[in-house]
């Protein structure tokens, strides 16, 4: 005979043990939910902005340049990659793609497709552009003007296609259009912080989130 | 199936279980090891590192509720669930990791439990409901899937081959189950027959060196076991039979041959039958009692105790008993043999030099034959007399009734003997006497005979020269002797019943001489005269006759002188 207890403290457990799994599940859900958090020293750049960059002087071509900052330490920037991979394959043709990098010169993905690897390492770039998130995008029109800031897509991960903010940014830049004013909306970016923009004292649960995205 | 086969069963399947869920464990194990790898693409590091460790200690933990029960393997169905859900979301959506589903589905199968793919089936449609319900609802940040829209169509093909995968585990968990069990249960029944093989054999052979003690319990044996009972229990009658055969043909035989050396004396008869009977059967005490052929004062029959074993003096001293009179007496009344087995303390007791205890049996036979009761045996003994010894005891009455009986007999003829012997003596002493009184009586007949002869001569000698007339007493001629018929001239009856006047002359008969005459005679005095006899032919003859009066024989003789007269007389 089964006590009641006994199967009381087992349902018990298993349901803790249970709660748990989905409260990790859960907890990590709403991280990836969260937008970065903004640096406190962040000067937004508006769009439109003329943008003077000095790897970019030396071009030839009037084309709209695709600014790729990629951080290697960062996860979702290297989840990124594939979606990257496949906008420069269909628009390299069209658009100049950079990669910029701050803590590391390397890239073999960038390398490997012959895109020109920029080192940022002390932010400059990305203040240019008021970048401070990896995975992000940037794109100058052939003014070298500021066209779109933000994200791949709609979260920190592309899983979702209808959401490729990045690319439908390109394609309307190519076509010298105007940003469709839902891109320019969902420009809040999510990933990890610059690592030139990291600095020891943020408050709150957001230090902690980051910390753990660090450490992890 | 028999409760032994489902223990069997049971405890087979637990040592199926216990390699399960090494299986298992390791599985899990490995999956935890492959979720910190995967950790190593996305900085997943907090979820490789806490749904992992939490996973299996659910495994865990049902376990150590529950450790001889199959919640770990519904558990265990849930873990891999858990795992798969944990590198699909590591790999933020890669589709192979649905993968791992299956590899936990099939290292499921090794539980032979179709019921451990219940969890894993509801965990797997419960998610994918939940997401495919949020993916409805456009809420598009779950982060189980690269697709940015599932179709139904897509959907339907996934749970669908899923539910097929896991629909065909679990059938193969549930057929080898049923195999296991079958082919365990055949094992069972093999080795069940192997070993009641050698039981049979076993048992053949104690039958065979002639072991027929042992008891088999037909329920735990096969039909060769049971027939080899058969046998065993038929050879072990036999041998009892043999063995009561024997028992009671020896014991006849030995006390046949006791009663034939000692028919002439009853005692030593009962003494050697007492001792004998007594230690044959093992007994510790006896007697034997033996009817009287005569009565006591009061009329009744009474039996006499002639020999006795182990007795105690007090009893030996009451030696006579009365018909009716305690269980002896009893037995000999009713003619049954009495077998008590619950006596009473004090009862009877058996003593020795050390001590002295009860009997737990005692024996009463009556000794029968021919309907008749010649006596009673008793027996008292420390183990209870088997039927055999009832039986043997009551064949054995009979027997030695019979000597009784032949004995008394004997006894009897010889005492007949003994008087008849005396008899003859006697009886040869009379015909002695008889023989010498007969040899005087000849001597004396003989004697007789010769005077008789003498006299006969005599007579005949008287009769030639004398007339004799023999009257009765009122004067009538009775006999007349030939030569005075002769004499007169009559014939031999003429004269027979006549008057013996009609022999004399005219006128005599009135002579007072006559008269004086025949006065004397028939007054039985004897007297003589002259008298005148006259013949048929008329001459008369004078003759002296004398008159003898013969009163014994109320007769009267007369006699007379033929020849010539006297002249004395004349």
């Amino acid at each position: 005979m089964i006590s009641k207890i006994k199967v009381v403290g087992c349902v018990l457990v298993l349901l803790t043990l249970l709660g748990g799994i989905l409260s990790v599940f859960w907890y990590q859900q709403i991280q990836y939910l969260t937008p970065t958090i903004t640096p406190i020293n962040y000067h937004p750049v508006a769009l439109e902005t003329p943008v003077a960059l000095s790897f970019l002087e030396e071009r030839t071509q009037k084309r709209p340049i695709f600014l790729h900052f990629f951080n290697p330490d960062c996860p979702c920037s290297r989840f990124n990659q594939d979606h990257f991979r496949s906008l420069v394959k269909k628009y390299r043709d069209q658009v100049d793609f950079y990669t910029i990098v701050q803590a590391s010169e390397e890239e073999p993905l960038s390398e490997e497709l012959g895109i020109p690897i920029i080192s940022d390492s002390n932010g400059g770039i990305a203040d240019a552009c008021g970048v401070y998130a990896t995975p992000q995008a940037v794109i100058l029109n052939a003014n070298s003007s500021l066209y779109y800031r933000g994200n791949y897509n709609k979260a920190r991960y592309c899983t979702t296609r209808s959401t490729r903010f990045a690319e439908l940014a390109l394609q309307a830049a190519i076509e010298q259009q105007p940003l469709p004013l839902a891109i320019q909306l969902a420009g809040m970016p999510y990933g990890c912080n610059l690592p030139s923009d990291e600095t020891p004292d943020r408050p709150g649960s957001a230090v902690f989130s980051q910390m753990l995205n660090t450490v992890f | 199936m028999k409760a032994h086969a489902r223990i069997e069963v049971q405890e087979h399947f637990k040592k199926i279980y216990h390699f399960a869920d090494r299986v298992i464990e390791i599985a899990l194990l490995l999956y935890f090891i492959f979720g910190i790898g995967l950790a190593l693409f996305y900085d997943t590091w907090v979820v490789a590192l806490t749904v992992g460790p939490l996973a299996m200690g659910m495994y865990a933990a049902a376990k150590w509720f529950f450790p001889n029960k199959t919640l770990n393997q519904y558990i265990a169905g849930l873990a891999v669930d858990i795992f798969m859900a944990q590198f699909i979301y590591q790999m933020h959506g890669l589709f192979e990791m649905h993968f791992f589903a299956f590899i936990g589905a099939i290292l499921l199968i090794t539980y032979q439990n179709w019921k451990a793919f219940i969890p894993l089936t509801i965990s797997i449609v419960v998610h994918h409901a939940a997401f495919a319900y949020l993916q409805y609802i456009g809420y598009e940040e779950a982060y189980f899937t690269q697709l940015d829209y599932m179709s139904l169509s897509t959907f339907l093909f996934h749970v669908g081959l899923a539910a097929v995968i896991l629909a065909l585990c679990a059938y193969w968990a549930f057929d080898f189950h049923k195999r296991t069990v079958r082919s365990l249960l055949t094992n069972l029944k093999l080795q069940d027959q192997l070993s009641h093989t050698d039981q049979n054999i076993a048992f053949a052979a104690e039958i065979a060196k002639g072991d027929l003690s042992s008891n088999k319990d037909r329920e735990e044996v096969d039909e060769l076991g049971r027939s080899l009972i058969d046998m065993q229990e038929k050879l072990r009658d036999a041998k009892q039979r043999e063995q009561r055969e024997k028992f009671m043909n020896v014991g006849l035989a030995e006390i046949s041959d006791i009663l034939r050396k000692h028919v002439h004396s009853l005692e030593e008869l009962s003494d050697h039958v007492i001792t004998y009977l007594v230690k044959y059967l093992n007994a510790n005490q006896g007697a034997l009692f033996i009817a009287n052929d005569i009565e006591d004062s009061n009329g009744e029959q009474t039996l006499t105790m002639t020999a006795c074993y182990a007795y105690e003096k007090k009893k030996f001293l009451e030696k006579t008993i009365q018909a009716g009179q305690g269980l002896v007496g009893q037995t000999y009344l009713e003619k049954k043999s009495v077998h008590l087995t619950q006596l009473p303390q004090n009862y009877v007791s058996i003593t020795s030099g050390l001590g002295e205890t009860t009997p737990k049996s005692l024996l009463l036979v009556p000794l029968i034959v021919n309907e008749t009761i010649e006596g009673v045996l008793e027996i008292a003994s420390f183990y209870k007399f088997s039927e055999d010894a009832v039986a043997f005891l009551e064949k054995v009455g009979e027997s030695i009734a019979s000597m009784i009986a032949s004995s008394k007999s004997s006894l009897s003829m010889s005492r007949l003997l003994e008087d008849a012997k005396s008899n003859t003596e006697e009886l040869r002493a009379t015909e002695e006497e008889i023989r010498q009184n007969n040899e005087e009586l000849q001597a004396i007949q003989e004697e007789m005979a010769r005077k008789e002869r003498e006299q006969a001569a005599f007579l005949q000698a008287i009769q030639q020269s004398i007339g004799m007339v023999e009257l009765n007493m009122s004067g009538q001629i009775e006999q007349i002797n030939h030569i005075l018929r002769q004499q007169l001239g009559y014939k031999q009856n003429e004269l027979v019943g006549k008057p013996h006047t009609v022999l004399l002359g005219d006128g005599q008969t009135k002579g007072a001489d006559y008269k004086s005459f025949w006065a004397d005679i028939t007054q039985g005095k004897l007297s003589q005269i002259l008298l005148e006899l006259r013949s048929k032919q008329g001459d008369t003859h004078t003759l002296a006759v004398s008159g003898n009066p013969m009163e014994d024989q109320q007769k009267i003789m007369l006699l007379c002188w033929l020849g010539t007269t006297p002249k004395v007389m004349a």
